[in-house]
């Protein structure tokens, strides 16, 4: 979610993540300060696969290979452990 | 032990294990993005091999016949969908070899499966492909790596060329 407000966009963080996905959402939003994230546990709240979309002024000039590779390292060791991962990134 | 390259990210999958390469050839060792590459030389070799095998390469959970997973399914329909030559592709079931299963998310460094290469080249997972697919960039890139169906052969498989 983002504010619709000009300048620099606050992101804050919806109330109904649950801790997983808050995680996940607060690590990325540290490392790429997107005007746009939303992380959603697909797995049925298994905590195995997450559909996340992310735009953010970091992915300039990255092919969608080095966008994503940009987010798994940012996720680190934990899609290791996801059966998946979905992502849909774009430049803010 | 751990240890702790400046702005690395580096993904130890056992801490224990100690770092030495026991390879002749050092070059094949090298700091690439510095990512340190955990890769043994004989899985890497097996996964060349792979890819040295056909131009259009997908690691997938399954077989195209029968997918074990809805994203290796997308993938292969997309490829489908595109007219990749049959002659030209090949997949790999990451379910009948562990080694490769893990070995290929080192090689590419990505941590998914399915993972498309083309000539060598790693072009992405599912959603990539389905991105790629979406603004044609996919049928573009196809076409120049030479590997879609001829439009000749398309139009009537069964036709027998004159023999000369």
């Amino acid at each position: 979610y983002s504010s619709g407000g000009s300048g620099e966009a606050q992101l804050t963080m919806p109330d109904h993540l649950d801790d997983q996905e808050k995680g996940i959402f607060r690590k990325l939003a540290g490392e790429l300060r997107p005007s746009r994230l939303e992380v959603k546990d697909v797995s049925g709240g298994c905590g195995s696969m997450y559909a996340i979309e992310i735009a953010s002024e970091k992915f300039v000039g990255l092919s969608l290979v080095g966008q994503h590779r940009l987010v798994h390292d940012i996720l680190g060791k934990e899609v290791k452990s996801w059966h998946g991962v979905q992502l849909r990134t774009s430049v803010a | 032990m751990r240890f702790l390259l400046p702005k690395s990210r580096i993904l130890f999958q056992t801490a224990t294990r100690p770092f030495v390469p026991a390879f002749t050839n050092a070059s094949k060792f090298s700091y690439k993005q510095q990512q340190l590459r955990l890769l043994s030389e004989s899985t890497r070799q097996a996964i060349e091999r792979v890819l040295s095998a056909k131009p259009v390469v997908l690691f997938m959970k399954g077989t195209p016949e029968s997918p074990q997973c809805g994203f290796s399914r997308a993938s292969i329909q997309i490829l489908g969908l595109q007219g990749v030559d049959p002659k030209k592709f090949v997949a790999f079931n990451v379910l009948e070899n562990n080694e490769i299963r893990e070995g290929i998310k080192e090689y590419s460094n990505w941590p998914t499966i399915p993972q498309l290469y083309v000539n060598k080249e790693f072009i992405g997972g599912c959603d990539i492909l389905v991105s790629m697919y979406q603004s044609k960039e996919l049928g573009d890139l196809l076409e120049k790596e030479k590997v879609l169906v001829p439009p000749e052969e398309s139009a009537d498989a069964n036709a027998e060329k004159p023999s000369s």
